[in-house]
């Protein structure tokens, strides 16, 4: 023991060392792979972001030197597909923490208008108008700017050897030091030559419009006790003995006190419940809840939602939409004007197939738009529509809807319901001049079985 | 003697250090396979993404306050600022700190589920909220440049 005591020691402490030698030397190897593997994907997506804007740029002033429609149309097209990708490079880059907010509106903006004059140029079969082109000139000068930008950016990363995984680092934590701020530096000049330029007006038939807001107006602003004592109430009725809070108050587009009720003994959790200040009506209301196995079915959930609906004022709804997961279901309602279905209202109820119960209510865009319309009946008669209908639809039901369009103009259309294989659409046909305006896939995704924990 | 002593110590202390990363390591494993074992759930694969990013950046939050997470996810799919999809979105380099240290590669509990889906079909407690930050962490002081427009639990709402 003696003897062999001091050799052995010392040989097992240089096994030790030279193993952990051995060790931390392949961690760093893996660790500098796996940096060069994340840096190449970074390196890719900038390239390729500038590759795209230089793309975009000459097909925009491909556009203005052409007189040719079809060529229009291949080159809208074109510009419409490259800022879809330019976005998703800037997407695949760590930068989001630089602001870029003018580049990144002025690339979706590309892709809006080179979609609308897409639509226009093969709807009414003729090539960009004088005011179009205007638009598109401008949205040229822009584009070169921001090309150049990048492009010469892009050389100097090359040069330099501009690691985008430093800028990750930097930006994940506070404090590091960057040895090399080129990238950073780039893209804040270049925001800052976007946020120059004057703002381009689109015009309203470019512009995403949010549909015509409802004024809504109460006696007098809703305070913080009577917001309590209606979502107390409204969900549990008049002999409720939860206890109340105020956990917030919104003021995004509508003013609202967010109510807490706190759960009883048999409850697991607290429902909230949100009231507008304005006039005291319930905005959205949810609740979670750990379900039973469904005693159920869809018709039965409905019925449960129709008669929340009815007990809350919402009178002739129609149900327009189903998403079941679990023993939960999502049931989507509009309101009725005459016969008319009017889309831009909803209404989205959860109900718990278990019990019946309602865990959730969503009525935002019932509470900012419904309002009584002037509508006129179809000119186009349901026969003539019928002819137009492509065979491969499988037709279900049709019906006369209000929808607003991606534009937020309102629209009346018909709406065709129908199938196709597995899928499933909505088809909304202009109601006086029978073009196509919307399809809808309305196909219910796939659904798989997930774990989860406890 | 006094030699001996010393040996015997050390000896016996790398059996003890050995004997208790067996144990340690071995806790750890069973327990991740009762954590696979737990309870299930049908999903949508986008309902799913998101409840995990909720259980990720939300845990311990009311139901409210995962449902507001999942929420600001939703409203950045459709601003022309961020990418144009779900995934996109959730895995954009740095948007998240769940994606950053792994917390979003485990399981999520059923009430994040729920709140994904609730955030999905379009419940909104933000209203419009496309960043959110917890003032007692955030370490970013160009987040506070953005307009507050709600707090709830420990995050604050902006847009």
């Amino acid at each position: 023991m003696k003897k062999w005591g001091i050799p052995l020691l010392a040989a097992v402490f240089l096994l030790g060392l030279w193993t952990t030698g051995v060790w931390g030397y392949r961690e760093y190897q893996a660790r500098q792979s796996l940096q060069n593997r994340t840096e190449s994907q970074y390196q890719r997506s900038f390239h390729e972001l500038t590759w795209h804007m230089d793309m975009i740029s000459g097909q925009l002033a491909q556009l203005l030197v052409s007189s040719s429609k079809e060529q229009a149309a291949l080159s809208l097209a074109t510009v419409w597909r490259q800022a879809f990708a330019a976005q998703a490079n800037i997407g695949g880059l760590p930068l989001a923490f630089v602001p870029l907010s003018k580049s990144e509106k002025f690339l979706s903006d590309i892709g809006d208008v080179s979609y609308a004059l897409l639509r226009r140029t093969t709807q009414s079969n003729s090539d960009p108008s004088e005011s179009d082109r205007r638009l598109i000139e401008e949205l040229y000068k822009q584009s070169q700017g921001l090309k150049e930008d990048l492009s010469r950016l892009a050389s100097q990363v090359l040069n330099k050897q501009s690691s985008w995984t430093q800028v990750e680092v930097a930006a994940r934590e506070a404090g590091v030091e960057m040895q090399d701020n080129t990238i950073i530096d780039g893209f804040k000049l270049m925001e800052k030559k976007m946020e120059e330029y004057p703002e381009i007006n689109l015009g309203e038939d470019f512009t995403r419009l949010q549909p015509e807001k409802k004024v809504v107006q109460g006696a007098s602003e809703l305070t913080a006790q009577e917001a309590q004592e209606i979502a107390r109430k409204w969900w549990f009725g008049d002999n409720d003995t939860h206890q109340v809070q105020i956990d917030y108050e919104g003021v995004g587009d509508i003013p609202t006190y967010g109510v807490e009720l706190l759960p009883l003994a048999e409850e697991e959790n607290s429902t909230f419940i949100d009231i507008s200040k304005l006039d005291g009506t319930v905005i959205w209301a949810m609740k979670q809840k750990t379900l039973s196995p469904a005693s159920l079915d869809l018709s039965q959930g409905e019925e449960y939602a129709q008669t929340f609906l009815k007990k809350h004022g919402y009178s002739n709804m129609v149900g327009i939409n189903v998403e079941r997961a679990d023993n939960l279901v999502t049931f989507t309602f509009v309101p009725k004007q005459g016969e008319i279905l009017l889309y831009p209202d909803q209404v989205k109820i959860q109900v718990a197939l278990d019990s019946g119960e309602i865990l959730g209510f969503e009525g935002t865009p019932y509470y900012m738009y419904h309002k009584t319309r002037e509508l006129n009946a179809p000119k186009l008669d349901e026969d003539k529509l019928r002819q137009q209908i492509s065979d491969y639809l499988k037709i279900e039901t049709i019906r006369p809807a209000l929808i607003a369009d991606t534009w937020g103009k309102e629209i009346m259309t018909w709406e065709v319901r129908g199938s196709f294989a597995e899928e499933k659409f909505a088809i909304f046909y202009n109601a006086d001049t029978g073009s196509e305006e919307e399809i809808t896939r309305i196909t219910p995704s796939t659904q798989y079985q997930f774990n989860v924990s406890a | 003697m006094k030699k001996s002593n010393l040996y015997s110590y050390v000896r016996a202390s790398v059996i003890v250090v050995l004997v208790i990363s067996i144990v340690v390591l071995g806790v750890a494993d069973s327990q991740t396979l009762y954590a696979a074992g737990s309870s299930g759930t049908v999903s949508s694969n986008d309902v799913y993404v998101l409840s995990k990013l909720i259980a990720g950046e939300a845990r311990g939050e009311t139901y409210l306050g995962q449902v507001a997470v999942g929420a600001v996810v939703v409203n950045r799919v459709r601003n022309p600022n961020f990418p144009n999809s779900l995934y996109g979105v959730v895995f954009e380099p740095g948007a998240f700190d769940a994606i950053s240290d792994g917390q979003y590669y485990r399981e999520p509990a059923s009430t994040s589920v729920q709140a994904a889906r609730a955030a999905i079909s379009g419940w909104d407690p933000t209203e419009g909220a496309i960043y959110y930050w917890n003032p007692a962490t955030a370490t970013s002081r160009w987040v506070w440049s953005r307009k507050i427009i709600a707090r709830i639990g420990k995050h604050v709402f902006a847009r």
